[in-house]
């Protein structure tokens, strides 16, 4: 009896693994490395828990506010106690107005972002990063709601930052260019030369198929070409930092450090694109589908 | 320890925020610190946790909605990490008389190798499906610092996972 309600349990765990194991290998069947479409259900917990950690970073900035302030006023005089408790109280104000318009300076140098491209552009704040080092993603607090679509791109006013992987109504998270999921097709201003730039395992920019006999020097910048409608032409990636040409082989090994400092992102700027251009890049992109077919 | 079914929901639950709680931290707080690209594994330390303590048909289940749930703030793919973790929970439970999680140094040992293991499992996973040889070697390093950092904590979260699932009861695995 005891032998028989063993079996049953061993047989209904090895029913529940192969049924969890065969959901697992239609979800890495249908996994996209380009976007994610999320559950209604996925994009609820995501809006909470963006929300919470929007929170966080709120409270993280308050804390290096009031850490800074206390810096500021801990070599005060005792004897001055009222007088530099109303300096203190002036210093703070101070500070946070001086808070505001570094903010005030970042945010005016994102919108004077001149492009000559028709982009109508939302400025969002930096949420989080991806919670596992194997990708280069970051979370920021516009969505759906404010206008952003799936694989707009990402800039800010030094270069760009990526573009828009997965969406939910308040929040969106960005595929960077550091990321080895992300392919962006590069040009060197200088020479015109054209290739693939694409984030490695270990947290570098590559820019590949650039053929040897191009003359590419070090602190060349590269920039977007315009292919594969995904980012718009002219926007700085980065500059290349490092040139190696084996003997063997038609193109060279090339570096970029990007344009981007990716650690002190706070603020960025999406891109988003008018309908009819929208349109038109999805109707080249079928028409140049169905000649690849032919 | 076996557990029947009932009694597994309302820890879980628990363990779930206790998830969510450590993933916000991680990737809201301490990224603005400066360390953007370092991260503790929690998701994998708290499976860990699971595959060795409870002894319960449902491990498939657990290991999908934990990784489900880190899921919302990576885009890493669930199910690479649910058909890895199913696989490698089911080695960490046959092996479970063997291990020993009962002093600092063991969890710390038992706890790195279990991370390298998984490391090792999931490129050999990415290699097969994209070919990508660069993702096997190129992360070793972060990921081996990530795994001492993850394991050097661990023993202290087993502790607290402990009092989750088994608060008020006798450990039945000469516990932490």
């Amino acid at each position: 009896m005891v032998d028989l309600e063993i079996v049953e349990k061993n047989r209904l765990k090895l029913a529940i693994d192969i049924l969890f194991l065969s959901i697992s290998l239609y979800g890495v069947s249908n996994w996209s490395p380009k976007n994610e479409i999320i559950s209604p259900f996925k994009s609820v917990m995501i809006n909470i828990t963006a929300s919470l950690q929007s929170g966080l970073n709120t409270v993280r900035s308050n804390i290096h506010q009031g850490f800074d302030n206390y810096l500021l006023n801990v070599n005060s005089s005792k004897e001055n106690f009222h007088l530099k408790k109303k300096i203190s109280l002036l210093e703070n104000d101070l500070f946070e107005k001086e808070e505001i318009g570094k903010e005030n300076d970042r945010l005016r140098t994102l919108m004077n972002y001149e492009k000559d491209s028709l982009e109508s552009k939302i400025i969002a704040k930096v949420v989080s990063w991806n919670s596992s080092s194997e990708f280069r993603v970051l979370r920021i607090n516009k969505g759906a709601k404010h206008g952003i679509t799936i694989q707009s791109p990402v800039v800010t006013s030094n270069g760009l930052v990526g573009y828009i992987y997965r969406l939910t109504n308040n929040f969106s998270d960005v595929l960077t260019i550091e990321d080895s999921n992300n392919h962006v097709d590069g040009q060197l201003e200088r020479t015109r030369g054209q290739g693939v730039l694409e984030g490695t395992a270990d947290g570098k920019i590559i820019f590949k198929y650039i053929p040897k006999s191009e003359p590419v020097i070090v602190h060349d910048l590269v920039i977007t070409s315009g292919l594969g409608n995904t980012y718009p032409k002219g926007i700085r990636v980065g500059t290349v930092s490092k040139i190696e040409k084996d003997s063997y082989g038609v193109t060279q090994l090339i570096e970029i450090k990007p344009s981007v400092s990716f650690d002190k992102l706070e603020e960025v700027i999406v891109l988003k694109m008018p309908e009819d251009k929208k349109k038109e890049l999805e109707e080249l992109s079928k028409a140049n589908q169905g000649e690849e077919a032919i | 320890m076996k557990i029947p079914l009932n009694k597994i929901i309302r820890p879980f639950l628990i363990t779930l925020i206790f998830l969510i709680i450590l993933e916000i931290i991680s990737s809201s707080f301490v990224p603005f610190l400066g360390l953007t690209h370092f991260y503790i594994p929690f998701n994998l330390v708290i499976l860990f946790y699971l595959a060795i303590r409870l002894e319960t048909s449902f491990t498939a289940v657990l290991v999908f909605i934990i990784q489900y749930f880190h899921s919302f703030f990576t885009i890493e793919n669930w199910a690479i990490g649910t058909f890895i973790g199913i696989l490698i929970c089911k080695v960490v439970a046959k092996f479970r008389d063997l291990i020993q999680i009962s002093s600092y140094p063991l969890t710390v040992l038992v706890v790195q190798i279990y991370l390298i293991s998984w490391y090792l499992a999931n490129s050999l996973f990415i290699y097969f499906q994209s070919g990508g040889k660069t993702i096997f070697f190129g992360r070793f390093f972060t990921t081996f610092l990530e795994g001492i950092l993850a394991s050097l904590i661990s023993y202290h979260l087993f502790s607290l996972l402990d009092k989750i699932w088994f608060a008020g009861k006798e450990k039945e695995l000469g516990g932490v």
